[in-house]
C-alpha cells in the first residue's frame, strides 16, 4: 500500500499522462464499440459541454471571474455563424470561426464592465445582466433572428454519416481546449492568474496587470465558447435564444463545474459527462428528471463541497502525503 | 401622453417598485448576515402565491387566514430548508461559491415540485378589493394597488424599526459587521442566521401573496422576479436594506417609464442596462458601501 502512495506522489504527472491518454484512446474507440446513434449523440453532448465547462472553470475557476453571462458567448458564437451562413451561403467551416471571433469580442466587451467589480455577487450578477441582454436583443428582433421561433435549417458541417463525424470533430475540439487550457494554467499567466483569484490587491502590489489579464483570459474562455456554439448550431441545424442564450444553459454548467470540482483541469470534464449523462439517463423519468437532477446537485454539494474530482484529489494526495510523512519520521528517529 | 398617463405610469411603476424592493431587502438581509446570495428566494415568492391560491379556490377559506397560514406555511418551509440544507454548509470552505450551486439547486428542484404538483396552467388569483378609485378626476387606481402600497409600507417601516431598535436589530446588525466578534459579544449567531433567513423568506412571501391577483400564478413566476431582486440589491449596494428599497422602488419607475417610451418587450433590458451604468460609474452600487446591514 504504501508503495501506491508513493508512486502516486513521486509520478503524479506520468499517472495524469497515462491516464489522459488511456481516456482519449478509450473515445477514439467508441464509434467502433458503440453502434446505437444515440449514444453517439449523447457523447457529443458529453463533450460540447465539457468544452464549455473547461473555458469557464479557467475564468472562474482559475481567475476567480465568477461569470454567469457565459452562456451568451456560446450563443453569439452559434447565432453569427449561423446567420452568416444562412444569409450569405458561406461554408460553415469558415463562418465557425467568425463564430468564434465575434464572441471573442463579445467576451472583451462583456469583460470590461466586471473590471471594476471586486466583490463576488456584483460580478455574478453584473454579467448574469450582459448575457440576458444578448438573450433579450436575439429574441426582440424578428426580422433578423426569427426571435423566439428560433432558426431551422442551418447548413450542415457533414452531408453523410453525420453524427460519427461530428463526433470526431468535436473530441478534436475538446483535446486542442483541453491543451490550451493546460498551457495556460502551467504558464507564468496560469500563476498570475491563481495569484489574482486568491488576492487582488496581492497580486497587484507585485506587478500583475489585472486588467489586462482579466480581459486576456476572458477573450481566450469566449473563443473556446464560440467555437463550441458555432459547431452546436451547424451539428443541431436548430437554434432558439432560450436553448442557447437562456439561463438554463448557465444553471448546466455552472453545475457542472461545481459537481466535478472547480479550479481543476479533470473536474468540469468529469461533471459534464456525469451530469449529461444522467440527464439523458434519466429521460424515462419524464416528470421527475428535474426533480431527481436538482436534489443530485444539492446533495453532491452538501456532501463533496469541493466537487467529485476535488474531494477524490484531496483525499488521496493527502493520504499519501500522511504515508509519507509517517516514513520521514520513522527515518529521523532511527 | 398627458399629465395623468404619467401620473398612472409611475403609480405603476411604484407598485411593482415595492414587490422589488420586498425582494431586494431579503436579498440583502441575507447577504448582510449570511453573506450568501440565495437563488432560491423567488422561490418563496412563487410559494406564497400558489399556498394563498391553494387555500382559497380549494380550501375555500376566508381571505384573511388563508394569508396569514400561506406565510407561516412558507415561513416553515424555509426554516426546513435552512436546517436541511444551509446549516451543514455554512461557514465551511468554500462558502464564497457553494451556496450559489446550492440555491440554483434548490431553485430547479422547487420550480419542478410546483409543476409536478399544480400543473402549468396560469392560475388566477381574485383581488382583494376590488373597486376602483379616481383621486381628483387625474388617475385610475385599483384598491388592490392601494393594499399593495400600504402594506408593502407598513411591512418595511416595520422591518426597519425592528432592525433598528430593538434587541434582535441590534444583534443582526452586529453579525452582519463582524460574525465573530458578534459571537464573542454573546450573540447566538447560528440562531441569528437562522432568523434572517425566516424574515427574508416572509418579506418574499408576502410580495408573492400581494402581487398574485395582478399578475396571473405559475411555477416560473419566480425566477424574472428573483433576477429583478438581485439586481436591485445590487444597485442599492450589497447588504444595504434602505438602498435596496430605494433601489427597487427607483427601478421600477424607471422600468414603467422606459417600457411606456420604448416597449414592454425591452422591459427587462432596460433594467439591466440601468444596473450596468451604474455599476460603471459607481462600482459599489447607488448608495455607496455603508457597514453593516
Amino acid at each position: 500500500m504504501q508503495n501506491i502512495y508513493k508512486l502516486i506522489l513521486l509520478r503524479k504527472k506520468q499517472i495524469a499522462f497515462v491516464s489522459a491518454a488511456a481516456a482519449l484512446l478509450t473515445l477514439i474507440a467508441m464509434p467502433f464499440v458503440v453502434t446505437k446513434i444515440y449514444y453517439i449523440h449523447v457523447l457529443i453532448l458529453c463533450m460540447m459541454f465539457s468544452c464549455i465547462t473547461s473555458a469557464w472553470n479557467l475564468i472562474a475557476g482559475y481567475a476567480g471571474v465568477f461569470s454567469f453571462g457565459f452562456q451568451a458567448l456560446f450563443g453569439t458564437g452559434a447565432y453569427v455563424s449561423a446567420l452568416l451562413s444562412i444569409h450569405f451561403g458561406w461554408s460553415p467551416w469558415i463562418t465557425m470561426w467568425m463564430g468564434a471571433a465575434a464572441a471573442m469580442a463579445v467576451g472583451a466587451l462583456v469583460a470590461i464592465p466586471s473590471l471594476k467589480l471586486k466583490e463576488l455577487p456584483y460580478i455574478c450578477i453584473a454579467t448574469l445582466c450582459m448575457g440576458e441582454i444578448i438573450r433579450l436583443i436575439a429574441s426582440n428582433f424578428p426580422e433578423l433572428t426569427r426571435g423566439e421561433l428560433g432558426l431551422s435549417q442551418i447548413p450542415k458541417l457533414f452531408q453523410d454519416n453525420i453524427k460519427v463525424k461530428s463526433y470526431y470533430l468535436m473530441l478534436v475540439i475538446l483535446v486542442v481546449t483541453l491543451m490550451i487550457v493546460v498551457k495556460i494554467v502551467h504558464s507564468p499567466m496560469g500563476m498570475s492568474l491563481k495569484a489574482m483569484r486568491d488576492s487582488q490587491e496581492a497580486s497587484e502590489s507585485l506587478g500583475i496587470n489585472i486588467a489586462g489579464t482579466k480581459i486576456r483570459i476572458y477573450m481566450v474562455g469566449a473563443f473556446i465558447a464560440g467555437f463550441t456554439g458555432a459547431f452546436y448550431a451547424h451539428y443541431m441545424n436548430i437554434l432558439t435564444p432560450t436553448s442557447v442564450l437562456g439561463t438554463a444553459l448557465m444553471t448546466q454548467y455552472v453545475a457542472m463545474c461545481l459537481i466535478g470540482g472547480i479550479g481543476t483541469i479533470a473536474g468540469p470534464i468529469l461533471g459534464s459527462f456525469t451530469i449529461t449523462a444522467s440527464l439523458e439517463l434519466l429521460r424515462k423519468l419524464e416528470d421527475y428528471r428535474l426533480i431527481i437532477y436538482a436534489l443530485l446537485i444539492i446533495v453532491t454539494i452538501i456532501f463533496l463541497r469541493d466537487g467529485i474530482w476535488g474531494t477524490f484529489k484531496s483525499l488521496i494526495i493527502a493520504r499519501a502525503e500522511k504515508h509519507q510523512n509517517r516514513n520521514i519520521k520513522k527515518e529521523t528517529i532511527v | 401622453m398627458n399629465l395623468s398617463y404619467w401620473i398612472e405610469m409611475i403609480m405603476s411603476g411604484v407598485v411593482t417598485g415595492t414587490c422589488y424592493a420586498m425582494i431586494g431587502a431579503g436579498l440583502s438581509l441575507i447577504w448582510g448576515t449570511l453573506k450568501m446570495v440565495n437563488l432560491a428566494h423567488g422561490e418563496y415568492y412563487m410559494l406564497g402565491s400558489y399556498f394563498l391560491w391553494t387555500l382559497l379556490t380549494v380550501g375555500n377559506m376566508p381571505l384573511i387566514p388563508a394569508i396569514i397560514i400561506s406565510i407561516v406555511g412558507v415561513v416553515i418551509f424555509a426554516a426546513a430548508v435552512h436546517f436541511a440544507a444551509i446549516r451543514p454548509l455554512l461557514r465551511k470552505p468554500g462558502w464564497n461559491m457553494s451556496p450559489w450551486i446550492l440555491t440554483l439547486g434548490l431553485q430547479i428542484l422547487l420550480q419542478n415540485l410546483a409543476l409536478k404538483i399544480w400543473g402549468e396552467l396560469y392560475r388566477n388569483v381574485p383581488y382583494f378589493w376590488n373597486t376602483v378609485f379616481k383621486p381628483w378626476n387625474m388617475f385610475t387606481m385599483s384598491g388592490q394597488r392601494i393594499i399593495i402600497l400600504t402594506s408593502t409600507a407598513v411591512i418595511i417601516i416595520a422591518l426597519m424599526t425592528v432592525i433598528k431598535k430593538t434587541r434582535l436589530g441590534r444583534a443582526i446588525i452586529a453579525t452582519s459587521q463582524d460574525g465573530e466578534y458578534a459571537m464573542m459579544m454573546g450573540i447566538n449567531i447560528k440562531q441569528i442566521y437562522f432568523i434572517t433567513y425566516t424574515i427574508s423568506a416572509g418579506l418574499a412571501a408576502v410580495a408573492g401573496i400581494l402581487l398574485c391577483p395582478v399578475y396571473s400564478v405559475n411555477p416560473w413566476m419566480g425566477a424574472t422576479v428573483q433576477t429583478k431582486g438581485l439586481v436591485v440589491c445590487i444597485l442599492g449596494g450589497l447588504g444595504n436594506i434602505e438602498g435596496a428599497i430605494i433601489a427597487g422602488i427607483l427601478m421600477g419607475i424607471v422600468e414603467s417609464i422606459a417600457v411606456s417610451a420604448i416597449g414592454s418587450e425591452w422591459r427587462d433590458a432596460i433594467a439591466y442596462i440601468f444596473l450596468l451604468g451604474v455599476l460603471y460609474m459607481k462600482p459599489s452600487g447607488l448608495f455607496g458601501k455603508k457597514k453593516g446591514v
